[in-house]
C-alpha cells in the first residue's frame, strides 16, 4: 500500500496518533516556527535538522515523562517519541505548531506506557521501591521538591497532564486542548481543580510540617 | 484607582479564578489583576502553588541520550527490523518447542550428514582443543579494562556490553581446568560489566539494542554467580533482573528498547536469563518467566524447520546453531546426540587455524557486520561446549 495515499486522520491512526490534526484551526507558517521548517528538512533527508531538534527538545520531552511520573525509563520514552516523530517526517505539515505536534506524540507514548500499568503494579515490591529510591537519590531533592513530587503524585492522571503541559512545559490553554483532545473550558476547568488540589496537598505538608517541629 | 475589594473576589467566587494561573505564566494579560491580587488570598495561593510548582528541578538528559536516539533512527523501521529475524528466530522456537514436547524429528539426517561433514574420528578431543584455541584467543584480545572491543574485531561499538558478556560466558561456561590465566580474564570481564551497570540495573548505553546487553550481561553474571556466589554480585542482579521484568510486554514479549514491539530474539536471551535466576533461587521471575515462555510457545510456527546453515547449500547461522546445540543438549536422546556431533564437527571445521586469528570464527553470517568475530567466536565456542 501507497502510504501518501492515505489520508492525514487514517495515517494518523496507522502509526498510532490521536485524530486531532486536521482539526487544528490556526495554520502556522514554517518561517514563523523555526523548528517546523527544520521538521520539513528533515523530511527532506537532513540528518543534521533533525539532530538539532533532538538536542532542543530531548530536555523539555525528559522532563515531560519524568513529572507525569515516569522513573527509570524516561530516556526510553525521549527516544520513542523521537522514533515517531521521525517516521512521520515525509507527512508532517505545519498546521500546528511543531512544540504542539510534538507533545501529541509525547503524549501518545506515554498513553501506551500507561496501558502497561496493570502490568507494572505486578512488579515486585522492591524493584519499584529500589527504582524510586534511586530516581530521588539522582536529583538530590531538598524538601519542597519531595513536597511537590509528592503533591504531584496525588493527581489524577488528567489533573497532572493539564499541569505539566502548561507550568513546566509552557503549552498555553488552546495548545493543550489540542494535545489532549478536550474543549478548551476543560482545561480551564482541570487546571483549577489541580491548583485547588495542589494547595491542599500544600498546605497538609505544611501543617505536618509545623506538627512535626513542635 | 483603589481597586475595590468585595465577596466576588474572594475564594471561589473571585472573578480572576478561571485566568489567574494564565495571568502568572504569561500566557494573558489581566489589566487589573495587580492590584486586584493584593487583597484576594485566593489567587494569592495560585500564586504560591506555581511558585512551589516551579522549584521542582528539571532532570538533565544523559550524556549519550542525543547519540542514542539519532542510532535509532538510522535502523530501518522497526518493523522490518523485527522481519529480519523472524524466520531464524522462529526456526530456534521451534527447536524449544518440540523438544519441550518430546516430538523432536531434527536428526532424522545426521548419521548420513555425519559422513559428509568434515572427518574426525576423536569429536571429543578435537572439542576441547577447538575450545582451548578459543579461551587463548579470548585471552590475547582481552582490553585493559576487561572488556573486548568490537571496533577492533568488526562489530558495532554499540553492543560492547553485549559482546563482552558473551566470551565471557563462553569462557566461564567452558569445561576446561580453571587455570590462573582463565580466571584473571573472567574477573576481569566480570569487573568490567559491573561498572557499566547503573544504579537501577541497566547495562551499557541506552539505545535501540540495548535489550539485547541487558538480556545477555544478567545472563553473563548469574553464570558468574553460579560459580562464586557474592553479595555485591547479588545485589547487581537483583536489580538487573528487576529490568528485565519490568520492560516486559504485556503479552510476555521483550522487544527494542524504547518500543513497544516483540522481537524473537531479544525475548528468548531474556528467558535465558530469568530461567537461569529461577534455577538459582529467584522466585519473582517466576511468573515473568511463565508469561515469556508461553509467549514463545504461541509464536513457535510449528512446521517450519531450523535454518542452522549446516545441511548443504545453507547459510550458516551461529545464533541459530546455539539456540540448537543448547535444545539437543537438554533432550539427551539418540537423535539429539548424533545431531549435535554433526554440529560440532562442522564448527571445527570452520574455526580459523592459524595466524593472528587462531581459534577464531570467522564473522561470516548473516549477524556478522553487527557482532563480528566476537560474535561468531563465542557463540560458536559455547555451541561446542
Amino acid at each position: 500500500m501507497n502510504k501518501s495515499l492515505l489520508s492525514a486522520s487514517s495515517f494518523n491512526e496507522f502509526v498510532g496518533l490521536p485524530a486531532i490534526l486536521p482539526s487544528f484551526a490556526e495554520e502556522i507558517s514554517p518561517v514563523d516556527d523555526l523548528d517546523a521548517a527544520l521538521m520539513l528538512q528533515v523530511a527532506k533527508g537532513d540528518h543534521a535538522a533533525f539532530e538539532t531538534l533532538v538536542k532542543k527538545h530531548q530536555k523539555p520531552l525528559l522532563n515531560f515523562f519524568v513529572r507525569m511520573g515516569a522513573y527509570s525509563d524516561s530516556e526510553d520514552l525521549v527516544q520513542n517519541t523521537f522514533i515517531r516523530l521521525y517516521r512521520y517526517r515525509e507527512r508532517y505539515q505545519p498546521s500546528a505548531k511543531f512544540t504542539t505536534f510534538l507533545y501529541v506524540l509525547a503524549y501518545r507514548v506515554w498513553a501506551d506506557l500507561g496501558r502497561k500499568t496493570q502490568r507494572r503494579e505486578r512488579l515486585s515490591e522492591s524493584f519499584q521501591t529500589e527504582v524510586e529510591s534511586s530516581h530521588h537519590l539522582a536529583t538530590e531533592p531538598s524538601i519542597p521538591t519531595i513536597d511537590v513530587e509528592a503533591a504531584l503524585d496525588t493527581l489524577s492522571e488528567k489533573l497532572r497532564h493539564v499541569i505539566v503541559l502548561n507550568f513546566y512545559q509552557g503549552l498555553r490553554y488552546q495548545e493543550i486542548a489540542d494535545v489532549l483532545k478536550i474543549p478548551l473550558g476543560t482545561v480551564k476547568s482541570r487546571i483549577n481543580l489541580a491548583i485547588t488540589a495542589l494547595r491542599e496537598q500544600f498546605h497538609e505538608a505544611q501543617n505536618k510540617q509545623s506538627g512535626s517541629r513542635q | 484607582m483603589k481597586h475595590k475589594t468585595n465577596k466576588a473576589d474572594h475564594g471561589n467566587e473571585c472573578r480572576f479564578r478561571e485566568d489567574a494561573a494564565r495571568h502568572f505564566t504569561g500566557e494573558i494579560f489581566l489589566p487589573d489583576f495587580q492590584h486586584h491580587l493584593k487583597e484576594c488570598s485566593s489567587c494569592q495561593e495560585v500564586g504560591e502553588v506555581l511558585q512551589r510548582l516551579h522549584s521542582l528541578p528539571s532532570a538533565e538528559p544523559s550524556d549519550h541520550l542525543t547519540a542514542t536516539i539519532l542510532a535509532s533512527i538510522q535502523q530501518p523501521e522497526i518493523a522490518p527490523f523485527r522481519h529480519r529475524f523472524h524466520r531464524w528466530a522462529a526456526a530456534a522456537i521451534v527447536l524449544i518447542s518440540l523438544t519441550a514436547m518430546g516430538i523432536w524429528q531434527i536428526g532424522k539426517k545426521p548419521v548420513d550428514q555425519i559422513a559428509q561433514a568434515p572427518q574426525s574420528p576423536t569429536i571429543s578431543q578435537n572439542t576441547d582443543r577447538s575450545v582451548q584455541e578459543t579461551l587463548d584467543w579470548f585471552s590475547r584480545t582481552q582490553e585493559n579494562d576487561g572488556s573486548w572491543s568490537p571496533a577492533r574485531w568488526g562489530g558495532d561499538p554499540r553492543f560492547e556490553v553485549a559482546l563482552t558478556a558473551l566470551p565471557l560466558l563462553a569462557i566461564i561456561s567452558a569445561d576446561t581446568e580453571m587455570t590462573p590465566q582463565r580466571a584473571t580474564t573472567i574477573d576481569k570481564a566480570k569487573q568490567y560489566l559491573q561498572s557499566t551497570c547503573d544504579t537501577r540495573g541497566r547495562f551499557g548505553p541506552q539505545f535501540y539494542g540495548s535489550s539485547y546487553s541487558q538480556g545477555i550481561a544478567t545472563l553473563a553474571l548469574l553464570t558468574c554467580y553460579k560459580n562464586d556466589p557474592d553479595a555485591e554480585t547479588k545485589r547487581l542482579l537483583d536489580h538487573a533482573l528487576g529490568v528485565i521484568m519490568y520492560h516486559q510486554q504485556a503479552n510476555g514479549s521483550w522487544g527494542p528498547s524504547g518500543t513497544a514491539h516483540a522481537d524473537v530474539t531479544i525475548t528468548l536471551w531474556q528467558l535465558e536469563a530469568l530461567k537461569m535466576a529461577a534455577d538459582l533461587g529467584w522466585k519473582d521471575v517466576h511468573p515473568h518467566l511463565s508469561l515469556g515462555t508461553k509467549w514463545v510457545a504461541n509464536h513457535c510456527n510449528k512446521s517450519s524447520i531450523p535454518q542452522d546453515g549446516l545441511n548443504p547449500g545453507e547459510a550458516i547461522d551461529y545464533f541459530n546453531i546455539y539456540f540448537a546445540t543448547t535444545q539437543l543438549k537438554e533432550a539427551g536422546d539418540e537423535s539429539s546426540r548424533d545431531r549435535l556431533s554433526y554440529i560440532r564437527l562442522s564448527l571445527l571445521s570452520k574455526q580459523v587455524q592459524r595466524g593472528t586469528d587462531s581459534g577464531s570464527w570467522t564473522p561470516d553470517d548473516r549477524w556478522g557486520q553487527a557482532g563480528g568475530r566476537l560474535y561468531t567466536t563465542a557463540l560458536a565456542s559455547l555451541s561446542l561446549h
